[in-house]
């Protein structure tokens, strides 16, 4: 547990560092991800970290863990067969398996923040479950108004404007194309869709929450789960370059497995 | 024998006592165990990863309680069935759809005039009906609150493999395991609203669940055993999970099949089983409606029972009272038993005709058997209510189980007259009937009205007129070849009508 003066001094350190808002600057990339951590002189399956150490099993398994998050959007009825449908056919229909980028809010929180007075920048290095390519957003902090959204061409990151409320940070997104998905398990939206994120800074901790409305085909709005990024306090920490995509892997697949 | 002997019989004796306990085990470990080799346990944390599951299948339900004959299997429906579960919230929707049997049609709920689709939910505390699956929330579609039906659909819900473990594990130390000729069962408690039923599950060699047994109650059979045997295990998703699941399902009641599916198809966490409760569901009745029983005079020292599904006839003759249809339960019964105490005060119950065996129809005669009243039933049906009221009522004790007396029954062939001088009930066997092979019928001759059931059901008075059924055609030929001179009729179901309604409704007019 953090005592009171050593957060206060957080706090503080931060505010003083972007002006009146807490300071979002950084790397956040320190999380720590679960996984397979192969050694060189290991043999390949009795390491791995899966059922029965077989590979075939650790894909397998965590795909069924994966689906198993009871936190799921809930879609208008008429819907419902569209969803299981897309999930089914996952590995075809996920657009992030075909170097799609994720688009807003499945990429998430971002790698890197450049935050000014005026605007916000957020980076993203890409995951294939963040979608492909390295990615930015732009988000004015200026206080202009949206776009009328009949001007806007829907895309994969639509028109953000971020305004703070407090210490955190209010991101809202329209503008959106309908090709990309929420996240896995066949969660498409509509044009209509309209996100909100909410962005803390709690000492070295970034917490990453966002809300999905999207009436047309959800009947309420969707709290996705909240993430935490790390701030990697390395003074050289930087991003790598992503991997480029080429789609290959679809014509070799003969099974619909999730991976 | 010799004391040294005996001594050692005695220690042999013991320990062959003493064999099933040296083999219980740990009762988390057996019930992980049984989890791991159904593949419920995944990943390097071994987490139980089974929230959601899909199945669907073909096969036969069929309807408890609605034998053609006394003791004889209950009617079966070709059947198609797809059920979402979720052990998170928990939830379940059951959409099956059901249809005539290539085989014979006799028996309650058959035939059916066109496929018939249910739709049965139950999400939290919340039960209803769906017209469609998401009804209520699609405009033109319907969900029906059905508070009654929650234990059942609750119970479905964790019988199933993975549930029946799920909820061994959440009983925590009241699981008890025990190994007993090399079979291993786990037996626990349900909990929450299910709190009083004790469930058994046996496991195979494989340890997969083989079998679930539960003990509920029956207004009819009493302690009703539920057990539901699972077997050829497999994989039976479109996508590799290495969750398996019977291939084969056939769940009994009171002896007989009430459920018999081959599974052709699984989904383990598809994450689109949800189940939204409709605004209506919501603010709906939590319980069911309270009994409630309306008194109508149809003649002279003849009273029509309402208020419910199903109504009772109470006949007035000098010194006693007969009672036509004692139905559903011990507390319809008693309300029923009640109103006529206050409408013909006085006068003993002597007499309860009970229409045919129909459990719908028979589930209150154990009250009016309390209340000192002589059964009069179709002939068959004798020995099958000798046989089922012996049977143990301790999981809900009703009146009789709480004061028992021993039943007396009259069995009635074809005709039987109930007379004082001054007014005479009739009762027929009614023959022709694919319904039932026991049903009974009741005609008071001076008053000219007659008393049925199921074989003709008026809807509401201003509902539009639907073809007559083979079981009203065969009443109207009954009643001509009996020559009785019907002016009004007292259905068990529907309502009042006069013979030129039924007339109508049956195309002789």
């Amino acid at each position: 547990m953090i005592r009171p003066s050593v957060l206060f001094f957080l706090v503080t350190a931060a505010l003083s560092a972007a002006g009146e808002h807490p300071d979002l600057n950084g790397v956040w990339n320190a999380t720590t991800v679960a996984g397979p951590h192969l050694q060189s002189d290991d043999p390949l399956i009795t390491n791995l970290p899966s059922r029965d150490g077989n590979l075939v099993n650790y894909e397998r398994d965590n795909a069924l863990i994966r689906r198993a998050d009871p936190n799921r959007p809930l879609y208008k009825p008429e819907f419902w067969e569209k969803v299981q449908q897309l999930d089914q056919n996952g590995n075809e229909a996920d657009p992030s398996y075909g170097c799609m980028p994720a688009g807003v809010p499945r990429m998430g929180p971002p790698d890197k923040i450049v935050q000014t007075a005026k605007e916000i920048v957020f980076l993203y290095v890409s995951p294939a479950a963040r979608g492909w390519g390295d990615q930015y957003r732009v988000i004015p902090t200026d206080g202009r108004p949206h776009t009328p959204l009949a001007d806007l061409d829907g895309t994969w990151k639509g028109e953000s404007i971020g305004h703070w409320e407090g210490d955190t940070l209010v991101i809202d997104t329209i503008g959106f194309n309908d090709t990309s998905w929420l996240d896995y398990g066949g969660y498409f939206h509509s044009e209509n869709m309209h996100v909100i994120e909410r962005i803390r800074r709690e000492g070295n901790n970034l917490i990453w929450q966002a809300t999905v409305e999207d009436p047309d085909v959800l009947m309420r709005p969707w709290v996705m789960n909240t993430r935490v990024q790390k701030l990697n306090t390395d003074p050289k920490a930087a991003l790598a370059e992503s991997l480029p995509c080429v789609e290959r892997d679809l014509s070799h697949l003969v099974t619909k497995e999730h991976h | 024998m010799n004391p040294r002997l005996l001594r050692y019989s005695v220690a042999a004796a013991l320990t062959a006592l003493a064999i099933p306990s040296l083999f219980a085990q740990d009762a988390a470990a057996t019930i992980k165990a049984a989890e791991y080799a159904l593949g419920m346990i995944r990943g390097p944390q071994r987490i139980d990863a089974i929230n959601t599951l899909e199945y669907w299948g073909t096969g036969f339900t069929y309807n408890l309680g609605q034998a053609y004959r006394p003791d004889g299997p209950w009617p079966a429906f070709k059947t198609t069935y797809h059920t979402s579960l979720s052990y998170a919230v928990p939830a379940m929707r059951a959409d099956f759809t059901r249809s005539n049997p290539d085989g014979p049609l006799q028996g309650g709920g058959l035939p059916l005039a066109a496929p018939q689709r249910q739709v049965q939910v139950v999400s939290g505390m919340f039960v209803w009906n769906e017209s469609v699956p998401g009804g209520g929330f699609i405009p033109g579609t319907t969900a029906t609150p059905a508070p009654a039906a929650f234990n059942d659909r609750m119970l479905q819900l964790w019988t199933t493999p993975f549930g029946a473990l799920k909820a061994a594990d959440r009983a925590g130390a009241k699981a008890k395991v025990a190994t007993d000729n090399g079979i291993t069962s786990i037996t626990f408690p349900l909990p929450g609203a299910l709190d009083g039923i004790t469930m058994k599950v046996t496991l195979n060699a494989k340890k997969q669940v083989e079998r679930v047994e539960t003990r509920g109650d029956n207004p009819v059979l009493g302690d009703l055993v539920t057990e539901t045997v699972y077997s050829d295990y497999k994989d039976l998703g479109e996508i590799a999970t290495d969750v398996l699941f019977p291939s084969h399902i056939v769940q009994k009641q009171g002896g007989y099949p009430v459920l018999d599916l081959t599974i052709t198809k699984t989904d383990a966490n598809n994450p689109y089983a949800v189940f939204p409760v409709p605004d209506n569901v919501e603010k709906g009745p939590r319980s069911p409606a309270p009994v409630k029983v309306e008194s109508q005079k149809v003649a002279d020292g003849v009273w029509y029972l309402t208020g419910g599904t199903h109504h009772s006839v109470a006949v007035e003759f000098k010194n006693y009272v007969a009672l036509v249809e004692c139905p559903l339960n011990d507390e319809r019964s008693l309300a029923v038993i009640d109103t006529v105490k206050k409408t013909i005060p006085n006068k003993p119950i002597r007499y309860v005709v009970n229409t045919h065996q129909h459990f719908d129809h028979s589930g209150g005669l154990r009250a009016c058997v309390a209340e000192g009243a002589t059964i009069i039933t179709q002939a068959d049906n004798k020995p099958y209510y000798e046989k089922v009221w012996a049977m143990p009522h301790t999981v809900s004790p009703d009146q009789l189980a709480k004061s028992p007396k021993k039943p007396v029954i009259e069995a009635v062939a074809d005709k039987r007259v109930l007379t004082d001088g001054s007014r005479t009930l009739e009762l027929y066997h009614l023959a022709g009937s694919d319904h039932v092979a026991t049903m009974l019928i009741g005609y008071l001759a001076k008053e000219k009205v007659l008393i049925e059931a199921d074989v003709y059901n008026p809807g509401p008075a201003n509902a539009p007129p639907a073809p007559p059924t083979k079981e009203m055609t065969n009443l109207y030929d009954q009643i001509q070849r009996l020559k009785l001179d019907v002016q009004q009729i007292t259905p068990i179901h529907g309502r009042l009508v006069t013979m030129a309604d039924f007339k109508k409704a049956v195309g002789q007019n």
